[in-house]
């Protein structure tokens, strides 16, 4: 009898092959897989800064204001290289940029995560309970979206404070209305199937029909929110201390770098400036790349 | 398939092990606020509300089979819905094993509510596609204590075999299974928290006709090994021929026609019955929206004074489309809503 006739593989090959057919998916697209290997060379560099980078740039006791402004690829009083130059205070700006880095993806890939959590237990419970709730928390979601992010922030930031804590509050504060929206959306397609009134027929509790049932079925659309969010996050951010509200000053990110060097610019120190500007615009790039083939393996209808 | 023998049973009987007491859903598509100020300067705004459900009461002998027959749309599934406590009416009440199981929540206790089971109509959508089999049929088991988390692979292949399924299916996800399988593997979650009480919706409807047999002599197999009340709808007559003790017929949320099933195919008495039987063998069994009996379905939103099938009634009369038929019990049990059912007024009155 064919009802009963089985000739599928065991449980493990069948979770790998089909993270190896998504994988291949991904991969379809040079561009996403340049993206993705650019942005994994970029994250290993970052957590592995401190190894890689030839000086430490907190250290202000190691720094000689005789090395400042230096140019790329100049040979300090030392004796060492600094292949990308120096900035304003004498420090190596390719370490600089790489404990930057370190910053920026962590306070990016941090709130983008805290957002993630906060909007998707938020939209969840918008879509499963509904009435009430439901529009309060939308109501919210509406208010946070008809303002610009970076107004939010700047205010958030102008009554708390500078500090990296409080950076990714706001940071976190204006991103998980979109995982919110994104989340609702899905789940009230899923919820009016079957599968979820089986759930309540088993007599199985809220909390686990909407961890277990619901949230499962809602994740995919989420994976591209988290990667344009994240980008979307480091940009803030950077422009956040760029403004001068965002991190502190002791430990700069890529944003603060960009602003620490634009003072030299019209002196002629174009690199302080340049080059960690052109690390963001890597990463953005690298991210979106991602973010794009993810969108289109989600959703094929919006193909381009 | 077996075939049964008639038995006599009353709506009204003490015995029956499930009961629905008259019965009713409405749903209710609220107006806005925008809507409700243009309402009041004359503007012809209201609430829409759906009589899904009007009134309907019921009794299943414990063991027994009622088949629920109607076209598209009178209001099956949601009854269906209320019949397995998954759905609160807006009047009325349900009851089970003498334990009303009409609230969800907390007003009923939850081991009570777990002997009402249900089987969806589309197999694909009523298993989560994230859940392994494994997992499907043991998470309730397992989160209401009734199982041992030790025993739940033998649980669960247990189950499965018990559903014609071999035990390897365990680890696989529902899109690895034809529909067939699939609506095995939905049987086995209902089973796997030893209902008394059956709610099958259309379980057969979007099955290949050649698999739909096979599902149906499973239910019969399982009906009779486990002594399982069941409530079994389904648009096509078919169908509930040889699987129902007894038959309801509904129309536009009212049960129009109840008897034994053998009764109610010998010899129908409501002219909406009627029309279904004749159209019967005519019928093909598509996955199109089944309207076998002539006219338009009127809409549960505006239902037609009187009787609500006068429209399309052949035997209409003059006040079929004013006075609307109460129940008329006819001998054996049968119970037709029809002025034709009317007994004779007795000469003496
Ligand atoms: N949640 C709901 N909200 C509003 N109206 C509903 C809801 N559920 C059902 N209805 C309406 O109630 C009526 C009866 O629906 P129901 O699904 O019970 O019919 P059915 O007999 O099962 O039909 P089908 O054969 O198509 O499954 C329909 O008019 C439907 O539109
Ligand atoms: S009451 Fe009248 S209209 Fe209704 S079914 Fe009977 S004969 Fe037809
Ligand atoms: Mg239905």
């Amino acid at each position: 009898m064919s009802d009963t006739a089985f000739i599928a593989p065991p449980r493990r090959a069948v979770r790998l092959r089909a993270l190896a057919a998504f994988g291949a998916a991904f991969a379809e697209s040079p561009a996403a897989l340049a993206g993705a290997l650019v942005f994994v060379a970029l994250v290993l560099a970052a957590v592995f800064a401190p190894l890689i980078a030839p000086q430490n740039p907190y250290d202000l006791a190691k720094l000689s204001i005789l090395d400042a402004r230096l140019p790329p690829g100049s040979v300090a009083m030392s004796g060492y290289t600094h292949i990308l130059g120096t900035d304003g205070l004498g420090r190596d700006l390719f370490s600089a940029i790489l404990y930057g880095l370190r910053i920026s993806l962590m306070v990016g890939a941090l709130s983008a995560f805290v957002a993630l959590i906060i909007g998707t237990v938020l939209g969840l419970t918008a879509a499963y309970v509904g009435g009430r709730i439901d529009s309060a928390i939308m109501r919210l979601v509406d208010l946070q979206m008809s303002f610009p992010a970076i107004l939010i922030a700047l205010i958030l930031l102008a009554i708390l404070g500078r500090g990296a804590d409080k950076t990714m509050i706001a940071l976190i504060a204006v991103q998980w209305a979109y995982y919110a929206r994104t989340v609702r959306a899905s789940a009230l397609v899923e919820r009016e199937r079957e599968y979820i009134e089986a759930a309540q027929g088993l007599r199985l509790g809220h909390v686990r029909i909407l961890m277990r049932h619901l949230l499962p079925n809602c994740i995919a659309p989420l994976l591209v929110v988290v990667t344009v969010q994240m980008a979307h996050a480091i940009t803030l951010e950077a422009t956040l201390s760029f403004l001068g509200v965002g991190l502190p000053e002791t430990q700069p990110s890529l944003g603060l770098l960009i602003a620490n060097g634009y003072q030299y610019m019209l002196g002629g120190s174009y690199w302080i400036s340049i080059y960690p500007g052109v690390a963001l615009l890597i990463v953005m790039v690298a991210i979106n790349l991602m973010g794009d083939r993810l969108r289109d393996l989600f959703n094929p209808a919006l193909k381009r | 398939m077996l075939d049964r023998a008639p038995s006599h049973t009353l709506e009204a009987a003490d015995t029956a092990f499930v009961r629905l007491n008259d019965v009713s859903k409405r749903f209710v598509g609220r107006i806005s606020s925008v809507e409700r100020a243009l309402a009041r300067l004359g503007f012809d705004y209201r609430d829409q509300v759906v009589r899904a459900v009007t009134d309907v009461s019921l009794a299943i002998e414990k063991g027994k089979v009622l088949g629920l027959v109607g076209e598209s749309g009178c209001g099956k599934s949601t009854l269906g819905r209320i019949a397995a406590g998954l759905l609160t009416p807006s009047a009325g009440s349900v009851s089970m094993g003498g334990e009303r199981i009409d609230r969800m929540g907390t007003r009923c206790d939850t081991r009570t509510l777990l002997k009402a089971q249900m089987v969806f109509q589309d197999p694909m959508a009523s298993l989560n596609p994230r859940q392994k089999v494994v997992d499907i049929i043991t998470e309730a088991p397992l989160a209401h204590g009734l199982i041992r988390g030790a025993d739940r692979l033998a649980f669960a292949a247990e189950r499965l075999e018990e559903v014609g399924l071999a035990a390897d299916a365990l680890y696989r996800l529902p899109h690895q299974f034809s529909g067939g399988q699939r609506q095995r593997i939905g049987i086995a979650r209902a089973l796997s928290v030893s209902p008394d009480f059956l709610v099958c919706d259309e379980p057969v409807a979007a099955l290949d006709v050649s698999i739909q047999a096979q599902i149906i002599n499973l239910l019969m197999s399982l009906q009779e090994r486990r002594q399982l009340t069941i409530l079994f709808i389904s648009h096509d007559l078919g169908v509930v021929k040889h699987l129902c003790d007894r038959i309801a017929v509904m129309y536009l949320g009212e049960i129009v026609e109840q008897a034994d099933a053998a009764a109610l195919f010998a010899s129908p008495s409501h002219p909406y019955t009627q029309a279904l039987l004749n159209e019967m063998p005519s019928v093909k069994a598509g996955r199109r929206l089944y309207q076998p009996v002539e006219g338009e379905i009127p809409s549960p939103l505006d239902p037609p004074p009187g009787c609500h099938f006068h429209p399309r009634c052949r035997a209409a009369m003059a006040r079929c489309s004013s006075e609307a038929p109460p129940f008329f019990a006819l001998p054996d049990g049968r119970r037709a809503r029809c002025w034709l059912a009317e007994p004779a007024p007795s000469p003496g009155a």
